[in-house]
């Protein structure tokens, strides 16, 4: 290869020979001669070194536009039974070649740089639409992003969930002290029944595991596994107050809030794998990201519909609605204070108000109290 | 700027020697060895958006990285990702390559590169993407395929059909279009060759022995599958 400090000389060599075309031909190299054209009034000069000069008469000229971007100028002819090609880039030679004034060949390169032209002007326009139309597609998804996430979700089975769920339960329950049996769990299952039993339908197995813990927790994972800590119940001053968060936690598994927060963490291209039915290794990467369901925020839509359902439920299963929300307001209060449920579940005064709005509007049902004697309850822990 | 290529066939190297001053511009990884005269520094060539539009919309790598000898004359291993042929030519300044993504490997210092758009059918049928590289300029350019390099010549109005998979490079002064491989959709289809180019000289153009799309779906039944 040859030897250049530069690697982008100004001028090659010391003659004047600057080549300003290609020229094909059966006898020149395949990747083209670099040649230069010279256009005289009748006649073009085509010289492939400075010695050797070829004149071609215009009227044996055929021109026509090509290229990759079509912004060439190829000229025709035949010499010596041989054709020719020279494909001209160059904006000063096509200059020269337009202002011709021969009639034939003037008009045959006014049509070429106008076809050429249209041809770009064409391409353009596409590109344009193609853009417009991936960006409007990317819009579309992005709008329709929560009903894909829907759409997604709804395809997931149970067993799906229930996989997901236990995987949590299993990390969120390593090193925490589990109590199986005392009257803790006794009323907190009670609770549970009744909640779920008025949860027609529904596929979900609700199972409740108290965990020996100061923190002030409680969380239902996919599928149903329903957690709550020691910390909680100290906390509340009634059995209702209870009920009232685990109904709130109880509807996020029944709108499958869970799922849809994870669906929509493992992405768009996961989400349009299990809408299009290829859910293999989805179950996977939904496992592996297992553990963040524990720590997931949800969105503040998300937390108002759990309100909401939760409060329906309360209301179904005859549990006074009050507790729940006299249990918001307390935590509003200590709101800034390291309560793990606040840290996930925001609580503002705001919130309270508008689950007291939303209780007086509910039908009259005549709350039956649970049987438990919470200060007994509280003392066993 | 010299260069010569090591180990010719599957697993080759290209060599080049710089002197003082020299830099050659090569595909970011590509770069196997130096000396110590060498200075590396990365560059996205035509700018930040320039560098994101061949990234995004070519899927080639989004920085050049440029290799200049600072310190005096040396010398620089690259070497391609995939197995295959390297193939050194001249650009003699008035002939443009446009080169499918993935096939460039170096390059002189004064060789331009560009992203370019290519028409709707050609990009989507034609199996090189949207978008592909428009390589122009004075100097000496690397390119580096998957199996070995095969040149097709082609006289002014010749035609050839190729399959599109196997392209790795042509000169701007052919034309193609992309057309069914069978006459019927069917047999264009069941014949596993779907759609190939039809190009037409006068040019060059350089076409990969093996098909990467194909070598992939060949590898991809030995995978062991997730249960």
């Amino acid at each position: 290869m040859h030897e250049n400090p530069t690697l982008l000389p100004s001028s090659p060599s010391t003659t004047n020979f600057i080549p300003n075309a290609l020229c094909f031909g059966r006898n020149f190299p395949a990747a083209g001669l670099p040649c230069r054209l010279d256009v005289l009034p009748t006649e073009l000069a085509v010289s492939v070194s400075e010695s050797s000069v070829e004149a071609v008469p215009l009227d044996r000229l055929a021109v026509k536009s090509g290229g990759f971007d079509h912004d060439h100028l190829i000229l025709s002819w035949t010499a010596d039974g041989d054709k020719r090609q020279l494909f001209v880039k160059d904006p000063v030679v096509i200059a020269s070649l337009a202002a011709l004034t021969h009639a034939e060949v003037s008009r045959h390169i006014a049509r070429s740089i106008k076809g050429a032209s249209r041809t770009r002007k064409a391409t353009k326009i596409w590109i344009w639409l193609t853009m417009a139309s991936i960006m409007a597609i990317l819009a579309g998804l992005w709008a329709a992003s929560d009903v894909l996430v829907q759409m997604a979700v709804h395809r997931i089975p149970i067993e799906w969930e229930h996989t997901v769920g236990e995987s949590a339960r299993q990390q969120v329950l390593m090193g925490q002290r589990v109590i199986t049996e005392g009257p803790a769990v006794n009323a907190v299952q009670n609770m549970i029944r009744r909640l779920a039993g008025r949860l027609h339908g529904s596929p979900y197995r609700f199972e409740v595991t108290v965990v020996r813990n100061e923190t002030v927790n409680a969380m239902a994972l996919p599928g149903g596994s329903v957690i709550v800590y020691t910390g909680l119940l100290k906390q509340a001053d009634s059995p209702e107050e209870v009920a009232g968060v685990l109904a709130h936690e109880l509807s996020h598994v029944v709108l499958r809030h869970g799922m849809e927060s994870m669906v929509q963490s493992v992405g768009l291209m996961t989400m349009v794998m299990v809408v299009l039915g290829n859910q293999q290794g989805v179950i996977g990467a939904l496992e592996r990201l297992g553990i963040q369901i524990t720590t997931l925020k949800f969105s503040r839509e998300k937390e108002t519909a759990a309100d909401l359902h939760g409060l329906h439920l309360l209301n179904e299963a005859h549990i006074s609605p009050a507790g729940m929300i006299a249990f918001f307001k307390r935590l509003a209060k200590n709101e800034g204070t390291p309560i793990a449920l606040l840290s996930t579940h925001p609580m503002s005064a705001e919130r309270a108000a508008r689950l007291s709005r939303e209780a007086s509007s509910l039908p009259m049902t005549s709350p039956t109290p649970f049987d438990v004697d919470w200060t007994a309850v509280k003392a066993s822990l | 700027m010299k260069s010569e290529i090591l180990y010719p066939g599957a697993f080759p190297m290209v060599r080049i020697e710089l002197a003082s001053g020299e830099s050659v511009k090569a595909e970011s990884g590509a770069m196997v060895a130096c000396s110590p005269t060498i200075d590396v520094d990365s560059k996205m060539e035509g700018g930040f958006l320039g560098a994101l539009s061949r990234k995004v919309l070519s899927g080639e790598k989004f920085f050049f990285q440029t290799l200049r000898a600072t310190r005096g004359l040396g010398e620089v291993l690259l070497a391609p990702t995939v197995p295959g042929d390297i193939l050194v030519f001249e650009l003699d300044g008035m002939n443009e390559y446009l080169v499918q993504k993935d096939g460039f490997l170096a390059g002189a210092d004064g060789i331009k590169i560009e992203s370019k758009m290519q028409s709707l059918s050609r990009g989507l049928l034609g199996g090189e993407g949207l978008f592909i590289l428009k390589i122009s300029g004075k100097g000496p350019l690397v390119l580096n395929s998957f199996g070995a390099i095969h040149t097709v010549t082609l006289q002014p109005d010749q035609e050839y059909i190729i399959d599109n998979s196997h392209l790795v490079a042509w000169t701007a002064t052919t034309s193609y279009n992309i057309e069914k491989a069978a006459a019927g959709w069917i047999a264009s289809l069941t014949s596993g060759e779907g759609f190939v180019c039809r190009f037409r000289g006068p040019g060059m153009v350089y076409i990969q022995s093996r098909n990467p799309r194909g070598f992939g779906s060949w590898v991809r039944q030995f995978l062991p599958t997730a249960e």
